[in-house]
């Protein structure tokens, strides 16, 4: 009896050991090596950003979007403090985006990045949280293109 | 039978321990983002709502949030094991709530809610295999999604009757 109950404990400390096995191999392999790290120059006319999420809940994301002069984002750059889930979320949105029109960056559903990153369900708030940051950098940009003299 | 609550005492721990370490981290987090003099707007996806009139609500006080919290999270636990538990096709279904985190593992291919508070924020997330993810605000005694106005018991009211076989009614909750 007392030792299937040690064999037992001793299962449950191996699984206490490694949380990060529980993480899927694709959000791994973003938040490894995350693409597109960085920061642009927020004041350019043709960079928006988009930064949401609550410190108080340890979920930040910023992301930078730089579009050209037809209409193409020609490079994004994040910064994520979160959970692995929320920084390859943000990662991987980058990589999508890049080369994307505006319309097409903002028909990327979080469905998709959970999709892509097989997320699980209480995770599903991470890939939401990267929609709201396209959307966000997107209205940022569109906001700048206005006019300030009228 | 030993077995079992000796795990599960060990299981609350580690959820404990856990909780303690996020709690420290986000500090730094903070600490970090005063550095780089970012402005935080709170509740930002709030900006794209539609309905205008919920974007500038103050932040509930948590004596008024934790146990209209605690009240909704336990009343849709024991409603879930109710109507799960009369649903003969919902043979491997299993439902858990701990430390405000409801998990409603339905199987049979129906996918898992979880429901859980976040304190931070005075929000309900919901998670749903059929919608995806929602972030639910305490306005009026109600628990409302800002982006579309929709209220948790609706959605709730909506997905779960097209599972269950027999009628459900989660509206009943929503004074």
């Amino acid at each position: 009896m007392s030792l299937v109950r040690g064999k037992l404990l001793l299962g449950l400390r191996r699984i206490q050991s490694v949380p990060v096995a529980l993480y899927h191999e694709n959000v791994l392999d973003h938040y490894e090596n995350p693409r597109n790290v960085g920061n642009l120059d927020k004041k350019d006319k043709n960079v928006g950003t988009g930064l949401v999420g609550a410190p108080s809940c340890g979920d930040v994301m910023k992301l930078q979007i730089k579009v050209d002069e037809d209409g193409k984002i020609i490079d994004a750059k994040f910064k994520t403090f979160g959970c692995g889930s929320a920084i390859a979320s943000s990662s991987l949105v980058t990589e999508w985006i890049k080369g994307k029109s505006l319309d097409q960056a903002s028909s990327i559903k979080n469905t998709d990045i959970a999709k892509e990153l097989c997320l699980p369900p209480v995770k599903l708030h991470c890939s939401m949280l990267a929609e709201d940051a396209i959307k966000a950098a997107l209205a940022d940009y569109k906001k700048k293109q206005i006019p300030k003299d009228g | 039978m030993n077995i079992t609550r000796h795990s599960r005492v060990l299981i609350r721990n580690l959820r404990y321990l856990t909780s303690c370490k996020i709690s420290r981290t986000s500090s730094t987090i903070l600490k970090y983002y005063k550095n780089e003099e970012f402005v935080f707007v709170r509740n930002f996806s709030s900006v794209f709502s539609k309905s205008p009139e919920y974007t500038e609500v103050p932040l509930v006080d948590l004596a008024t949030f934790e146990p209209i919290c605690a009240e909704t999270l336990e009343t849709l636990t024991e409603y879930f094991e109710e109507i799960v538990e009369a649903d003969e096709k919902l043979v491997n279904a299993d439902i858990s709530y701990s430390d405000g985190v409801l998990t409603v593992k339905l199987g049979n291919g129906y996918g898992t809610y979880v429901i859980n508070r976040q304190t931070p924020n005075r929000q309900i997330w919901l998670s749903s295999p059929k919608s995806g993810p929602k972030r639910y605000d305490l306005i009026d005694g109600k628990w409302i999604y800002k982006h579309d106005g929709v209220s948790m018991y609706q959605l709730l009211q909506e997905e779960l009757e097209q599972i269950m076989s027999k009628p459900v009614d989660f509206l009943q909750f929503a004074k």
